[in-house]
């Protein structure tokens, strides 16, 4: 008799986290997985055309991926076990500095990088963004038009220091007059060490100030004065950081720049400030990441200081929200344009044309790295 | 629909399993699976589920028709089952052959050759008399439908499936031992094949490193891949059978403990090698005939099994080396096998099984040729860049013993028939495990987008 009541019990827990998992995933849905770093996926809508593609299928396994309970305690588990299985080896494999790989990034020295890409990967959408721009410009006599490549990891061989000619082969292709093309220059570890953080792909305080000052050259803008600096210490862990557990937090620290007043606005609406450096430095902010303290990627920003003088037009990523504020303090009206999120939150497609017409723009800046000149930009559609 | 998938275990089995005992009738049953059946198998292959159903109508009206005595009908659901096999899995394989290229893609039904299989036994059994055709085409169509077996097996053969499909009855300890065997059945697919074919995949996408010792790891994780995946799937659809009062045939009996090649075949995929055994061996002839006819037997079976398994020429080579084993033990080693010490069986049939295996696995001829060559003459490895190009693989390597330890027989000493508490509770951790595997698979931070 006890063992067909242990053997109910266990057949009833079974079933019950079974049903439990289900219940969650319809009943009430989580909605953002703050352990990866984006929106939880939710049950999807049915359609019989998506059915039969699969991707209803394949979606309703990704929303019970995220949504079963405990599911991001699951996960951290998983990935603490696993990266202290690994990271004996991975110490013992790297003690002479050479790339250690670990899923999709590599242990290199103290930083967490990515290895380098081969132009043949990228040739060709570089040379499709290289093209657009280069059409852009021509069809806008009028507007002068600059492009700022920022080097990362991906571009060269950290060991060897030999690079993959990424910047090279976009700089050739462009026909925009010269002095208008720019690249914040890695040759090294060094390099990469000082204006990187170590456990993101995002440029550091030392690197995006370096940025800044190269992109007020560029665009002939008068610089804001050399701002202080404020540091939070053993903080921050950034996106690829994620999942490896055991790797120490580092310093964040932020560029205090003196920026003039001005007007903010999102798609949504006006709002106060971009990003929250006001929180982190006055130790109200809860959780430090990137895009909480320089700012979200949107589709459209616009920065208006409310002084006459040229408008600018930024298309680039989030690597250019640390720098834009104090860019934008150059200018009459910045508008910063992000063609990942431009059509989902603007309601129309981005048509270069348009927005330069509507907006009276003078000067068009693209800033961004691989991902933006080698992604984004080739594939975006509506231009 | 994979068993080892979220959407099946969190999703479609825990709605069929409260809903199959809400009546006992097994009208209500059968109408329940069979939905069940066809929703699953959409599930994965909605465009293949008009072929599955089409397939069974006229196979089920073709064994109506030879009952009564209509003789265009067997070979017309022949050479219809083969016909739709042959089109989907090995026309453009065919083509290739003739040098032709095929100026479109077909779709490759999910568990078309399982299914077309039990369908083509269903056929001649009639055919031989053995069984009666089923009346019942919702019937006939469970039978082929059946979820549980439907991707992989086993094999099932209508005569012993009819009576099961006819009235059955569902024990509580029928039912704990089937969802035991469910979970062992996925612990074995999540936790231990999953894990080795990373091991295997890692070796083989770096070519640049690895030599001979790193190959034969790589084998060794693939060999080790393949049973744990296989007769985990295995496990799971017996498992699941039972939860609904289906004893469903044994597919697997610890094949890597085999002492020769024969005695592997006796242990891997056993529905299949029965099946070829009765269907195309026996008929041919057998053993009962002359030397070169028999060598002509057994290569023409070992062709057809390697075909079977996939369109592509390693599996035809695949087929071709347990056919030229097999005549080698049979003629050329015979009794004498059993003079050998038993560890030297092992280890000789254990190594052929692993070379298989690579011919099993890599279909690009010029990765195979590499590898054969990189196996059987030595080759140092480069193990530090090897391991530096994804240290990850670290954990997935302590799985690879494990894995090897539990190819053998060695839990059944230890774990009792009978279940007590703390065999539940075994059991419940395994379950709890292979949920936080299967849910840690899914792990996938933002590193580009959205901050």
């Amino acid at each position: 008799m006890n063992r067909k009541r242990f053997q109910i019990c266990t057949a009833a827990l079974c079933l019950l986290f079974l049903l439990a998992g289900l219940a969650r995933a319809l009943l009430s849905p989580e909605t953002e997985i703050a352990y990866e770093n984006r929106p939880a996926r939710r049950w999807p809508a049915f359609s019989a055309g998506a059915f039969l593609r699969g991707d209803y299928q394949a979606a309703a396994e990704d929303a019970l991926a995220d949504q079963l309970p405990e599911a991001s305690r699951m996960k951290k588990l998983y990935n603490i076990c696993d990266t202290s299985l690994a990271l004996p080896l991975i110490r013992f494999l790297g003690r002479d500095g050479g790339y250690v790989g670990f899923r999709d990034i590599c242990f290199l020295k103290d930083m967490l990088v990515v290895r380098p890409v081969p132009l043949s990967e990228k040739e060709a959408a570089l040379k499709e963004s290289a093209r657009r721009i280069s059409a852009w410009a021509e069809a806008s006599p009028g507007t002068d038009f600059y492009v700022y490549y920022i080097e990362t990891d991906r571009d060269l061989n950290l060991e060897t220091g030999e690079k993959t000619g990424l910047f090279d082969c976009l700089a050739a292709e462009l026909t925009l007059p010269a002095g208008h093309v720019e690249r914040l220059r890695i040759d090294s570890f060094d390099d990469y060490h000082r204006d990187f953080f170590k456990t993101d792909h995002h440029w550091n305080a030392a690197g995006s100030y370096r940025g800044y000052t190269e992109l007020c050259a560029l665009l002939n803008a008068e610089p804001l004065p050399q701002p202080e600096k404020y540091t939070v210490p053993a903080c921050y862990r950034g996106t690829r950081a994620a999942g490896v557990e055991g790797v120490p937090a580092e310093d964040f620290t932020v560029n205090l720049y003196d920026c003039p007043d001005m007007r903010v606005t999102i798609p949504a609406g006006p709002i106060p400030d971009y990003g929250m450096q006001a929180l982190l430095v006055n130790g109200e902010l809860e959780h430090v990441s990137y895009g909480s303290v320089f700012g979200v990627d949107c589709g459209e920003l616009v920065f208006d200081t409310g002084k006459p003088g040229k408008n600018l037009l930024v298309m680039g990523d989030s690597y250019d929200n640390a720098v834009v504020k104090p860019l934008a303090a150059g200018f009459e009206k910045t508008y910063c344009v992000d063609l990942r999120s431009y059509a989902g939150e603007l309601g129309r497609p981005f048509v270069m044309a348009e927005v330069l017409r509507e907006h009276d723009i003078d000067a068009v800046l693209f800033v961004g790295g691989i991902d933006y000149f080698g992604a984004t930009l080739p594939n975006m559609e509506g231009g | 629909m994979l068993f080892s998938s979220l959407s099946f275990l969190f999703l479609f089995l825990p709605v069929v399993l409260i809903l199959y005992p809400l009546h006992p009738s097994a009208r209500y049953r059968n109408g329940l699976l069979l939905v069940s059946s066809l929703l699953f198998y959409a599930w994965g292959a909605p465009k293949a589920l008009p072929l599955l159903v089409g397939t069974a109508g006229l196979v089920w009206l073709c064994g109506l028709g030879m009952e009564k005595g209509l003789r265009f009908c067997y070979p017309l659901a022949v050479a219809f089952v083969l016909g739709c096999l042959a089109l989907c899995k090995y026309l453009g394989f065919f083509a290739g052959i003739f040098g032709a290229q095929l100026g479109f893609r077909l779709l490759l039904p999910a568990g078309i050759s399982f299914y077309s299989f039990q369908l083509l036994a269903y056929l001649f059994d009639l055919r031989r008399g053995e069984i009666r055709a089923e009346r019942s085409f919702l019937r006939f169509l469970l039978f082929v439908a059946f979820f549980p077996q439907l991707l992989q097996g086993p094999i099932l053969r209508y005569g012993k499936t009819a009576p099961m499909l006819a009235a059955r009855a569902v024990t509580w300890d029928g039912a704990f031992y089937g969802m035991r065997r469910f979970l062992i059945g996925l612990a074995k697919k999540v936790l231990l094949a999953d894990r080795v074919a990373a091991v295997a995949a890692s070796i083989y996408a770096s070519s640049g490193y690895v030599g001979t010792g790193a190959l034969w790891l790589a084998a060794l994780c693939y060999t080790l891949q393949i049973y744990f995946d296989f007769s985990g799937y295995s496990d799971m659809a017996i498992g699941l059978g039972q939860l609904f009062g289906f004893s469903l045939s044994e597919n697997f009996n610890y094949p890597y403990t085999a002492l020769s090649i024969t005695d592997f075949w006796r242990r891997w995929h056993i529905t299949l090698s029965l099946w070829f055994r009765d269907y195309v061996y026996i008929p041919l002839g057998g053993n009962r005939v002359n030397r070169g006819r028999f060598v002509l037997n057994i290569l023409t079976v070992w062709a057809f099994t390697g075909l079977w398994h996939g369109a592509s020429w390693n599996f035809v080579l695949w087929g071709f080396y347990y056919g030229v084993l097999l005549l080698i033990e049979k003629l050329v080693i015979g009794k004498r096998i059993e003079r050998v010490p038993r560890l030297l069986r092992w280890l000789v049939t254990f190594a052929l099984v692993n070379l298989g295996w690579v011919l099993f696995h890599l279909t690009d001829a010029g990765q195979l040729a590499a590898v054969l060559r990189g196996m059987l003459v030595y080759a140092p490895t480069d193990w530090r860049a090897l391991l530096a190009l994804d240290a990850s693989v670290a954990p997935r390597l302590l799985t690879v013993p494990i894995a090897l330890w539990l190819s053998f027989p060695v839990l059944r000493k230890w774990v009792p028939e009978k279940s007590g508490p703390l065999l539940s509770l075994g059991y419940l951790t395994l379950f709890g495990l292979c949920v936080l595997f299967l849910v840690s698979a899914s792990f996938t931070p933002f590193i580009y987008f959205n901050f």
